[in-house]
């Protein structure tokens, strides 16, 4: 059987010619379910379709486990979404990923499907996908909907579904080498037509996203509603791809105390909600990463309370990065917000 | 709105600078309104944006954090780093409509006791006209 994944028939090649070790990619493990997997076996690539729209975790977690003793020796090709090719360029710059030997692969993505729509339905192919995905066949995720970043420009080489003839575009002199050793077609600037039309309508969805999350979510009575379920079981955390840090504060024994503290911080409102500190943990979280958050809405999927984490965060860290004109992941070079500053800026006032 | 209201203000204060502007206020004689609870902190790029929130959450007003002026900083930079933190944690309130306000961030050296009671008191009213935080009331917090 031969897939129509270009991406996955790239692979293939380059594992039996030897020229990678391994391939990181999406690999079915039920019809409505998906795991990142990284494959040695090109036999195993057979049923791989590497761009179906599922998003069971940010692959970047997964590159960040690989490389976290040693890098391996021998090259790794790793296929990801532009959102995880984001979140790889912040963990390199937040040395937690030890940027060696891998390869990094991207498409144009138009969105995935949220794991929760998909339960006891099949995860669509790739070809089928991309064929309609801009007629509203799909229903996608709320933040993939308002995507503003859906190509990346940082990976090695990208296959660019948007545009006619899809062709691979070689973005570093890795990705360049790549692709010549494998002998695959490639173009060196990327024509961005079909990239425009497909970013007008996320735009368009993403002003209307804020809109209504202004009108939803902001002014503490909303925002306290936003977040009235929450169980504090800190899922939306661990899944984070930039929530790194080995001791969390929200979770350490900074949020212990005597019962008669306990008792104190009651008697001041007249009562203490259980789990405590909901809103002290999300809003502290936001302080922590919303300078490194690549929106990738990894928390929101994670969330078993279905709160919409993912679209508030996506918001707010928009608009704290905008402070220092800086962007998560779009570029290797530019320096994380809160490891620099200027001399004169911000003043108070 | 009691007609009495007055607001609670938690200082986080720079060991190096505000903290010894507060003594330096105190051993002058000068007055000041007594709704800051001061905390002494190593440096202003120590206090962490939680903290803030915790304070806010637990029933201050406010928050007024006080540091050595650019360039003064005694560890080099925190003053800098404190600059950015409050600059995005004031961002996140504003955008989350949450009275950004009531974050205060203020340069005021060891020699600046009358600077620290100037800031004290016009926050203290600037405080008092904004009335109650709703922030601090909501026990679900």
């Amino acid at each position: 059987m031969v897939t129509n994944d270009v991406l996955t028939e790239l692979s293939k090649k380059a594992l039996k010619d030897g020229i990678i070790g391994g391939v990181i990619t999406l690999k079915r493990t039920a019809p409505d379910a998906a795991v990142h997997a990284l494959i040695t076996d090109p036999e195993m690539l057979e049923d791989v379709d590497s761009m179906i729209p599922y998003f069971p975790d940010n692959c970047a977690n997964f590159i960040k486990r690989i490389t976290k003793v040693a890098p391996p020796n021998k090259p790794i090709l790793a296929i990801l979404k532009p959102c995880e090719m984001r979140a790889v360029v912040e963990l390199v710059k937040l040395v937690q990923i030890q940027n060696k030997n891998i390869i990094y692969a991207t498409f144009d993505c138009y969105g995935t499907i949220a794991r929760k729509d998909l339960k006891d339905k099949e995860i669509p192919k790739s070809q089928e996908f991309i064929k309609s995905a801009s007629d509203g066949k799909f229903e996608l995720r709320e933040i993939c909907k308002s995507c503003d970043y859906i190509r990346s420009e940082t990976a090695d080489f990208s296959y660019l579904t948007f545009e006619k003839d899809t062709p691979i575009i070689a973005q570093t002199e890795t990705g360049k080498n790549f692709l010549e050793k494998l002998g695959v077609q490639f173009v060196e600037s990327a024509p961005d037509e079909g990239l425009k039309s497909v970013m007008d309508m996320k735009l368009k969805a993403k002003t209307a996203l804020y809109e209504n999350l202004k009108s939803e979510c902001s002014g503490t009575d909303n925002i306290f509603k936003t977040f009235a379920h929450c169980i504090n079981c800190h899922n939306c955390m661990t899944n984070c791809p930039i929530c790194i840090c080995k001791e969390c504060f929200f979770e350490s024994d900074a949020m212990d105390f005597e019962g008669d503290v306990f008792l104190d911080l009651a008697s001041r409102k007249g009562g203490l909600r259980a789990p405590t500190d909901v809103m002290l943990f999300h809003i502290g979280r936001m302080a922590h990463m919303a300078t490194s958050c690549v929106a990738c809405g990894a928390c929101e999927e994670a969330c078993p309370e279905d709160i919409i984490v993912g679209q508030i965060f996506k918001w707010i860290s928009e608009n704290v990065q905008s402070i220092f004109e800086y962007k998560s992941g779009r570029d290797w070079e530019e320096e994380l917000p809160l490891k620099t500053f200027r001399e004169e800026e911000l003043e108070p006032k | 709105m009691p007609d009495n209201f007055e607001p609670k203000i938690v200082g986080f204060f720079c060991n190096w600078c505000t903290s010894v502007a507060a003594d330096m206020a105190g051993t002058s004689r000068m007055e000041y309104p007594a709704n800051v609870r001061p905390i002494r902190v190593m440096c202003s790029g120590s206090v962490d944006p939680s903290y803030v929130i915790r304070a806010l959450l637990s029933g201050a007003d406010g928050v007024i954090i006080g540091g050595c002026h650019p360039g003064d900083c005694h560890y080099i930079s925190g003053n800098f780093k404190a600059r950015r933190r409050i600059a995005i944690l004031r961002k996140i309130f504003e955008i989350l409509g949450l009275e950004q306000e009531r974050i205060y961030l203020e340069w005021i050296s060891a020699s600046e006791g009358r600077k620290f009671v100037k800031k004290i008191t016009e926050f203290t009213e600037k405080l008092r006209k904004m009335g109650v935080a709703e922030l601090s009331q909501n026990w679900e917090s």
